[in-house]
């Protein structure tokens, strides 16, 4: 049989045991994947963030995590066994034919990575007015799917596939310090009257408004960076499958052939992680996300400011002074010491056997 | 012949995914029915003998006679990042509780969970305020001038550091996996070996803490994530579908979880410490290290030292902690212990904890007899 016929036969044979046995779970899939069109709507860091989603739960739970992950399996080996299925549709002629089939494969990881890096910018282009860009600040970064935003998305939710299976309510607004009452503040910033805030003030909103401008153009970069180590991953997956073919060692089951593309797919990635390109993307990334969290608390304090709460950098300021009075104290206690006991070696305190005291107590050695 | 490299029978395929199916509902409902308290780390029993702003010092109860416990307490030293139940992660895989069985009497600080007021909390105080205090304190209560340290990962260096600048202190020094040199961690082709220090290199650490102050404990697992990303979040679940029938297994997957995912914070000055002073400015081997106005110098650590390192170690690979040896020479003291594991599996692993503690309590009645 022609390997272009094996390759739909096995597709089929695919789709049918998901319906088959996975009933809503394969409907569930299909639809978060735009249809049965697979590779066209297949996001790659969607692997990630459904990783990052499942782990990030742990506020519900040990138990209710392994959960979220059990349940998300199906999800991820429909989506892995979709890509590279997909994938070996192309270079399967290519490879029984003996001929290069890498151009091939090329071609449509490129139109997945343009389609995958343009992500990011028409959702921007959505958002012009500066009201709904303050309002995007959350509500659009969830689509964004890099790692780093999944958790903020996560920050967002009320819980996931563990929690709520598991009967739970536990929120994940613990991540990236993104406290719950912040959203509501925030989506309502871009609708104060202008005509009220002073330059200054307006500037600092601005300034975190930019900032996200930042963010989003670091994220399509990430976004590219990820998605070309992806296709470099199901390339070298293909290479693996080829070899393979060559030695007449197939692959017999699904789980093997999961184990071979996270194998693959893993040390790829750690190669291009690596990467000095790829450490500045990432870095970048990192960067405009911090500096975004640090202007949005500029922006918030303003607020604060004007209701006479004291701010995140008031309270910071001191912890700082509560710290650095517990040093001095401890310096000037050491120079204590060294003077009454003339520098020699601390000899134990009392004598032996001076087993089970009770316990001192915070208050007490605290200061 | 080329043959096709994907043979999925149609009916084969279907008891798979049948078979997966039934596992994970089973697995689901054995989940539902396994409560938090079921999945018990750190359980070996304690008292807290001592406890001070976010941290507490353990003494765990002896199993043996009190007549035959090793005459040098044990204090164990966890690290900063990660909570200390890799120790103590269940019954039968205890760093802690096979001390124990040796007749070590043993101590342990919890460095507990830092809330936001504990941001400016740096290594010095650490190393030169609590883990003085968890010394002096253990000297006291025992009744004896020195101590034994054991530390574990960055526990380990912060252990180096300690014994470096109160070597009066410190009868014996083990390390285990404990990173020294922090520009040692590449492996030719091996691009995951050392991939966080190789990370931390360029990272702009001074915006991470100026943004969190104090670095959310799901920012660091992102990190040891992205060591084998795909391996770790997914393909590890897709192996866990078969030790879903196993109570036993599934729950002590399940305390590996808690341990992973469950751990603390790191206040910000620390994690700036960390990353700037020990992984990007390598301080701590050049002799440029200073806490609380201190040199640090590994010259100073004259007492005897056995490092205790993992041969398949991704995370702190050998070579970073090898490298203590080069500043030990002076130190007719100084021993390596190599043990073919990985990084967490010293701790956790079967095989080790047949050869690493009773090695340990050896070379330490070794030292102590001397």
């Amino acid at each position: 049989m022609d390997w272009t016929d094996k390759t739909n036969e096995l597709m089929n044979t695919w789709q049918d045991a998901q319906k088959q046995f996975w009933g809503p779970w394969y409907d569930w899939v299909q639809s978060s994947m735009g249809g049965s069109s697979a590779m066209s709507s297949f996001d790659p860091t969607q692997f990630l963030k459904a990783g990052v989603d499942t782990w990030s739960g742990a506020a519900g739970g040990t138990a209710q995590r392994l959960a979220g992950n059990l349940l998300g399996n199906p999800e991820i080996m429909a989506r892995s066994v979709n890509v590279l299925m997909k994938a070996w549709e192309t270079v399967a002629p290519k490879v029984q034919a003996g001929k290069p089939w890498k151009p091939d494969l090329e071609g449509l990881l490129g139109q997945w990575q343009e389609e995958m890096s343009s992500l990011p910018n028409r959702a921007t282009a959505t958002a012009g007015e500066f009201t709904q860009l303050t309002r995007s600040m959350f509500e659009q970064w969830t689509p964004i799917t890099a790692p780093w935003l999944s958790m903020v998305g996560q920050a967002m939710a009320s819980g996931h596939p563990g929690a709520a299976f598991m009967g739970g309510t536990a929120g994940l607004d613990r991540l990236m310090g993104f406290e719950e009452g912040i959203h509501p503040l925030m989506t309502g910033l871009g609708e104060l009257p202008r005509g009220t805030v002073i330059r200054q003030k307006m500037g600092k909103l601005l300034e975190a408004v930019d900032s996200l401008t930042d963010v989003r153009a670091s994220q399509a970069e990430f976004h590219k960076a990820m998605a070309e180590a992806m296709g470099k991953a199901v390339e070298q997956t293909m290479e693996h499958l080829a070899k393979l073919a060559e030695k007449g060692e197939p692959i017999t089951n699904v789980r093997d052939l999961l184990r071979t593309w996270f194998g693959v797919a893993d040390k790829t990635l750690n190669q291009t992680f690596t990467s000095a390109e790829f450490m500045e993307v990432q870095d970048n990334m990192t960067n405009a996300l911090m500096d975004h969290k640090v202007k949005q608390r500029a922006a918030l304090e303003i607020i604060y400011q004007a209701m006479e709460i004291p701010t995140r950098s008031e309270v910071d300021e001191a912890y700082r002074d509560i710290h650095a009075l517990k040093k001095e104290v401890r310096i000037l206690r050491r120079q204590l010491k060294e003077l009454t006991q003339d520098s020699k070696p601390a000899p134990a305190r009392k004598a032996p056997a001076a087993r089970r005291a009770p316990a001192k107590k915070a208050a007490a050695a605290a200061t | 012949m080329t043959q096709f490299p994907i043979k999925i029978r149609s009916d084969e395929l279907a008891r798979e995914l049948a078979e997966v199916q039934r596992k994970i509902t089973t697995g689901l409902e054995r989940l539902a029915d396994t409560k938090e308290d079921d999945v018990d780390i750190g359980s070996t029993p304690k008292d807290v003998i001592y406890e001070r702003e976010t941290w507490k010092l353990y003494h765990y109860k002896p199993v043996k006679d009190h007549k035959k416990l090793h005459p040098i307490p044990l204090l164990i030293i966890p690290p900063l990042i990660n909570g200390y139940e890799v120790a103590d992660l269940q019954p039968d895989r205890s760093v802690v509780r096979n001390f124990l069985e040796q007749g070590m009497d043993v101590y342990l600080v919890n460095w507990g969970y830092p809330h936001r007021g504990d941001m400016y909390l740096a290594t010095d105080d650490y190393v030169c305020d609590f883990m003085d205090d968890a010394v002096d304190f253990v000297r006291e209560y025992h009744g004896v001038e020195k101590t034994n340290l054991f530390g574990l990962c960055q526990g380990g260096t912060m252990c180096t550091c300690y014994s470096a600048l109160f070597p009066e202190k410190v009868k014996n020094l083990v390390l285990t996996v404990t990173p020294i040199d922090f520009h040692r961690h590449k492996v030719d082709g091996k691009p995951h070996i050392g991939l966080l220090f190789e990370m931390g290199m360029k990272a702009d650490v001074d915006r991470m803490v100026n943004a969190f102050g104090l670095i959310p404990a799901d920012v660091l697992n992102v990190s040891f994530l992205m060591a084998s990303p795909f391996t770790l979040m997914f393909g590890k679940y897709a192996d866990t579908i078969d030790m879903l029938e196993n109570r036993e297994s599934l729950v002590n997957f399940l305390r590996m979880e808690k341990w992973l995912f469950g751990g603390p914070g790191v206040s910000g000055m620390a994690y700036r410490d960390l990353v700037k002073k020990f992984v990007q400015g390598n301080q701590l081997v050049k002799g440029e290290l200073e806490l609380d106005g201190r040199k640090v110098d590994l010259k100073n650590i004259t007492m005897p030292v056995l490092n205790v390192f993992a041969e398949r170690d991704h995370l702190v690979p050998p070579g970073c902690t090898m490298a203590l040896g080069e500043h030990q020479k002076h130190n007719k003291g100084y021993k390596e212990f190599p043990i073919k594991t990985g990084h967490i599996g010293i701790y956790t692993g079967g095989a080790s904890q047949k050869i690493m503690v009773p090695g340990v309590c050896e070379w330490l009645r070794e030292q102590d007899k001397a």
